[in-house]
């Protein structure tokens, strides 16, 4: 019995309680729960009726309550619906009232129990977390096959070898550059000290020339001559005495024999000096071209501690960029080989959807039957593009199913 | 040691002071030397001719010199006389050039050893120089 809006289903007037509203009926009774469940039955059997017929309406848009029809009434629903009179059944739950474990569940009467409602749901949710996952699968394992295939996954080795490449060319241009300062620093100290060493000399060398005194040079040794001092007083006295001349004369020749041997030393000691000078001139010329060559052979060896310290330098850069590119190869050659072992592994996640699982997988993801039909079947949505949402349904009634 | 020019011109100045120093002195010292050794000349000079007057009037007493009369010891003291004058003239002014000449000879070493002296200062200043040269260009090299 339909209800108006001046009566409830029981035909009983309402009266408003609100001031302006007439339309709610007034209470001729208080509630009392034992006479409710006469006239109503529990609230068991109300949850139950409402299970039925929500459930039949979600899945068929056909609500149908199968505690209260007869065994004819069943069949028939079943057949129009599911094509046999028994409702089908997805592994333990009855598909023609999938909520009848949760009405059970609830305390509703009926042939579920609250212990099946639970599991069905939980079935439910597990079989969409596995198409899920299943997805999920498919999608990971096709992208580990794209970023092994596409070779993306050498980039960050190729990029690390670049950056070898590089340290390896500003590595040895640093170190040529070091080397050739070097050696501009080695040849300008060269310079300043062979200019140095140039000058010091050529002042000791002007020096000496200029400077070449002999002091012994025309030194010589003439004695004074002795004179007879009394040959007036001989004469005075008519003494004739050569003797005395004689004497004279033997002085004398003692002198020049005395101022002979002083000479001869002033010439021994006038030629010692020449020499003496002359030792000095060669010594400073000696000096000098020592010093020269000793320059140029310092010169020479700084020269090539500093070419030695840029061999050994350049060994050392390349022997750590070639450890670095060994290691960098081995460290490529295990991420492939660990990506191959990856996809080896997952083979077998490729494995297409069954075609509940699409549907399943539609239902969790489209946000509507026609985009969930667009893409469950596009070749008949391409062929039938004015096919009504009612056809459709007829025409893929598990994935109607799913969405209702 | 880095070269330093003051230290060489330290020690040239010390050279030639103490050069000059004792060129002064010695020169001095044969001065006086000299007037002394011609005073002693001029008085050996005399003391002869002090002595000849004495000489000829021994003689003359004995009879052995005089007016037509010419002995042969005369003649002999006379001879032997003069042949000492002579003698010992000669040694003084012998003495007197040896020591003039030592003088000289004295200047001409202490010149040499000063020109000695300076051009070992030359020679060690070069040699100074191209030690610190060769120690700049090791800094220079970052040796």
């Amino acid at each position: 019995m339909a209800a108006d809006r001046g009566t409830n289903q029981q035909g009983k007037k309402v009266v408003a309680t609100s001031p302006g509203v007439t339309t709610w009926p007034t209470p001729t009774r208080d509630f009392q729960p034992t006479t409710a469940i006469s006239d109503y039955g529990t609230n068991a059997d109300r949850l139950s009726r409402t299970a039925w017929l929500d459930s039949t309406n979600r899945i068929n848009n056909d609500p149908f309550n199968y505690d209260a029809a007869t065994p004819e009434q069943r069949a028939a629903y079943n057949m129009k619906h599911y094509g046999d009179e028994s409702a089908p059944t997805v592994g333990s739950v009855d598909i023609k009232n999938p909520n009848a474990g949760l009405a059970a569940a609830l305390g509703a009467g009926g042939g579920g129990t609250s212990a099946s409602g639970l599991e069905m749901l939980k079935y439910q949710d597990a079989q969409r977390q596995a198409v899920l996952d299943k997805v999920k699968e498919q999608a990971r394992y096709k992208a580990l096959q794209d970023y092994y295939q596409t070779g993306d996954w050498r980039e960050l080795y190729k990029n690390l070898g670049s950056q070898l490449d590089a340290m390896q060319t500003q590595g040895t241009g640093q170190i040529d550059d070091i080397y050739n300062q070097s050696l501009a620093n080695i040849g300008a100290g060269y310079a300043d000290a062979s200019r140095m060493t140039g000058q010091g000399y050529n002042a000791l060398n002007q020096y000496l020339a200029q400077n070449n005194l002999n002091p012994y040079a025309g030194a010589s040794f003439t004695p004074t001559t002795v004179q007879d001092g009394s040959q007036q007083f001989m004469q005075a006295y008519g003494v004739d005495a050569p003797e005395v001349a004689q004497q004279a004369a033997t002085e004398n020749a003692y002198n020049q024999q005395g101022a002979q041997g002083f000479n001869t030393m002033y010439d021994l000691l006038s030629r010692a000096a020449q020499q003496s000078q002359q030792s000095r001139m060669n010594e400073s010329q000696m000096a000098q071209n020592f010093a020269n060559q000793g320059l140029s052979s310092t010169r020479a060896a700084y020269e090539a501690m500093a070419a030695k310290s840029r061999q050994e330098s350049l060994s050392d850069l390349l022997n750590k960029i070639s450890s670095s590119r060994f290691d960098l190869s081995q460290q490529e050659g295990e991420k492939g080989q660990t990506l191959q072992e990856q996809i080896l592994a997952n083979t077998g996640n490729d494995a297409p959807l069954t075609k509940q699982e699409q549907i399943t997988k539609l239902a969790a993801q489209a946000p509507n039957f026609k985009a969930a039909i667009a893409q469950f079947a596009p070749d008949y949505i391409a062929k039938n593009p004015k096919a009504s949402v009612a056809e459709l349904k007829k025409k893929f009634p598990e994935l109607a199913k799913a969405f209702k | 040691m880095a070269y330093n020019p003051a230290l060489f011109e330290q020690q040239r100045r010390g050279l030639m002071d103490n050069y000059s120093a004792t060129g002064a002195m010695q020169a001095y010292a044969n001065f006086i030397s000299n007037q002394r050794g011609a005073r002693g000349l001029q008085d050996l000079r005399e003391g002869y001719q002090k002595q000849q007057q004495p000489l000829v009037a021994s003689f003359g007493r004995r009879g052995l010199q005089g007016p037509n009369v010419r002995s042969g010891a005369f003649r002999k003291a006379m001879a032997d006389f003069g042949k000492n004058q002579t003698r010992e003239t000669a040694d003084f002014q012998r003495s007197l050039d040896e020591q003039n000449q030592q003088f000289g000879f004295n200047n001409r070493q202490r010149e040499a050893q000063y020109q000695s002296d300076l051009a070992n200062l030359e020679s060690d200043k070069a040699s100074q120089i191209e030690q610190d040269a060769l120690a700049l260009m090791q800094m220079r090299a970052g040796v």
